[in-house]
């Protein structure tokens, strides 16, 4: 039996989807129950499906995996294959929003945004410093009178000085 | 007809046709550039049409959505890459088309098949949806919940390769949109002490992570790659939009084939799940069955760029008819919309045609004014096109990462929301990544409020006995045996897919 990248991934998905039924009781005040109409009835059941579909996908996926030797290539053959540096991608991403997210309302837009999109620039290929600083400026620029001007969404421009202070 | 006139007159109005034009230009613009949809520009833009008249912002949002989709055949005929997937078939024959020198003909015949197939749907969208809506209206809770229950189904078992993973996307959709206050009791639900959840997930975040950040993830995953050495996607462009024009007449010869494609796309768009991508598929192949050179299809036919471009423009006006008379919408586009169409206080379903008729007389309006719009700024600006898709990746990824943390904080003015934002990225990411369908996950997501109170609505008027209920009521009958078909039929095709005997098309 080969165990391929997708069934880790199923397998992880049926775990998550056990630690979910126990925890929902717990997120849930149910009232009305008459009829097993509660307000738990539809968490629990969207779980309750993902977990069978998941079991399901994953018997499937054995099931073609133990047909024969042949047909061992076939569940390796539709796998997703994974290494360290395609993650690299979402870590860098996400790590960097995520500081945007906390640096926002210390920094103001502008700053924050300008220093967030010449690392993306770069990140994603820029290799000439001249036209990373002039694009990121531009774009920097336009957004803000864009929203400000255009459709009056006031962004925070300048560091909250009451953010600062604590 | 007073209705009718007072829908047409709120749209001739500064604000709407504003709307309209910046929004084919924004769609045009977005469509054109490969990895970027007009279902994205609507995620992204979506926070700044909250301070607009809701005409305005529905006009705005529906011109992207008819750009978006003329804009996906610009790097198909350019670049041999679609800008968006719809534009994939468009590609096979606007591509040797240019290369031949008849670019400005290719591209011509994708905006004028693409308004045609617009122009006809939207015709029979205004004659199909008054009369269904009247049906809808007649809709319970049972059969709410069937219909509902059948576009899931058939969403789920449509828009990925397995219908199993799909039900899952699915039901984690709906499962995420259980977060908040219960509709029924009010009482709080699965929000882990946030205050900040007390109201639910919010769309948009979830949206603009999905579609926008797990693009920006995959580019920079891309560009890692290519440092590496790993990748090699040469592409070779056409940056020259010059040469012999179409003329009117010669287009005119194509009517049989933008007709059929159109009725395709049309009744496609109608249904949840399957979309414009298929319906250009299906255009491309029927336009090669009816033709009298198929030969020359791969080669450089006109009928290969007027099949699949006026059957997935014309999906636009179809899909509307289940989210104007059932509030269900069929496609990611059509769910984002019915988002903002909520954050403007306008709830889609039959009702609003007694309630407001005006405002459903402005969108149809809006809908068939936006593609003349198309045709004049996709005329306008075919001298850019050779420069639009050659942006560079790192400047166009680059600025819609920036614009989605803009967007989603400007949404709500709250970090929160971005925090809310890059979770969903990371997990749209390995969806993406492992073939769950992020359009299941959305639809889920946007219809579960509706069909959890139409459920357990259903349970408590059945009182124990659901069956019975559902036997007498023949709407929900015929919406149950649909599902029950369309599970049996997907999963075997699945089957057949997967031991080889036959391929899916």
């Amino acid at each position: 039996m080969t165990i391929t990248n997708r069934n880790t991934v199923s397998i992880v998905i049926v775990l998550l989807c056990g630690i979910a039924l126990w925890i929902i009781p717990g997120q849930v005040e149910d009232g009305e129950t008459s009829f097993a109409t509660g307000a738990a009835l539809l968490p629990d059941l969207a779980v309750s499906l993902i977990l069978i579909f998941t079991l399901l996908d994953l018997l499937i996926s054995f099931g073609k995996s133990v047909q024969s030797a042949a047909n061992r290539k076939m569940a390796v053959a539709g796998d997703i294959a994974l290494k360290g540096a395609q993650f690299s991608g979402v870590v860098i991403v996400a790590g960097v929003m995520a500081l945007y997210a906390f640096v926002l309302l210390h920094l103001g837009y502008l700053v924050s945004s300008t220093l967030l999109l010449a690392f993306l620039m770069t990140c994603t290929g820029a290799r000439h410093f001249s036209k990373l600083a002039v694009i990121t400026v531009a774009a920097v620029c336009v957004l803000y009178l864009g929203m400000r001007y255009g459709f009056g969404v006031h962004l925070p421009v300048l560091p909250d000085l009451t953010v600062l202070k604590g | 007809m007073e209705a009718l006139i007072a829908g047409i007159l709120t749209v001739f109005t500064v604000g709407p046709l504003i709307g309209i034009v910046a929004g084919v230009a924004v769609g045009i613009f977005m469509g054109a550039i490969p990895g970027l949809t007009a279902a994205m520009a609507i995620a992204l833009l979506s926070p700044v049409t909250f301070g607009m008249e809701p005409i305005t912002a529905i006009a705005f949002l529906t011109g992207i959505y008819k750009g978006g989709t003329f804009g996906g055949s610009i790097s198909a005929i350019l670049l041999n890459t679609p800008g968006s997937p719809e534009a994939t078939a468009t590609a096979f024959d606007g591509y040797p088309l240019a290369k031949a020198g008849q670019v400005k003909r290719a591209l011509q015949m994708a905006l004028f098949a693409s308004v045609a197939g617009a122009v006809l749907a939207d015709v029979l969208l205004y004659l199909v949806a008054a009369p269904f809506s009247k049906i809808a209206l007649k809709f319970g809770p049972t059969e709410i919940t069937f219909v509902v229950l059948f576009a899931f189904t058939f969403v789920a078992g449509l828009t990925g390769r397995s219908m199993l993973r799909g039900m899952s996307a699915c039901a984690f959709g709906v499962l995420c949109a259980m977060v908040g206050l219960d509709p029924m009791s009010a009482t709080p639900r699965l929000n882990f002490g946030f205050i900040e959840l007390q109201d639910g997930l919010p769309l948009l975040p979830i949206a603009i992570g999905m579609l926008g950040v797990t693009e920006v993830m995959l580019a920079v995953e891309r560009s890692i790659e290519k440092r590496r050495g790993n990748s090699t996607n040469a592409v070779s462009s056409i940056s020259d939009t010059s040469g012999p024009p179409l003329p009117i007449t010669e287009f005119l010869t194509y009517w049989k084939t933008i007709l059929r494609s159109s009725l395709i796309g049309s009744a496609i768009g109608a249904l949840p799940g399957i979309g414009a991508s298929m319906a250009a598929f299906i255009g491309y192949g029927t336009a090669r069955k009816y033709s009298r050179e198929p030969e020359q299809f791969g080669k450089g036919s006109l009928d290969g760029v007027a099949g699949p471009e006026a059957a997935n423009s014309a999906v636009v006006g179809g899909s509307f008819v289940p989210l104007l008379t059932l509030g269900i919408p069929g496609n990611v586009t059509t769910a984002l919309l019915i988002g903002t169409f909520l954050v403007h206080g306008i709830e889609p379903g039959p009702h609003v045609f007694k309630t407001e008729p005006a405002l459903i007389y402005g969108i149809f309006t809006i809908l068939f004014v936006a593609n003349f719009f198309n045709l004049a700024v996709g005329l306008l600006g075919s001298s850019l096109y050779g420069h639009i898709v050659k942006a560079p990746e790192y400047v166009s990824y680059s600025i819609v990462g920036l614009t989605c943390l803009t967007g989603v904080y400007a949404s709500s003015n709250s970090v929160f929301s971005i925090y809310v934002m890059i979770v969903f990225a990371v997990i749209g990411y390995f969806m993406k990544k492992f073939d769950y369908s992020f359009v299941a996950f959305l639809i889920g997501f946007v219809l579960a409020p509706e069909f959890e109170i139409a459920f357990r609505s259903f349970l408590l008027i059945a009182q124990g006995d659901p069956v019975g209920l559902l036997l007498k009521s023949p709407i929900a009958l015929l919406f149950f045996t649909l599902t029950v078909v369309a599970v049996v039929r997907i999963a075997w095709s699945e089957h057949l897919n997967t031991t080889g005997k036959k391929q899916r098309t």
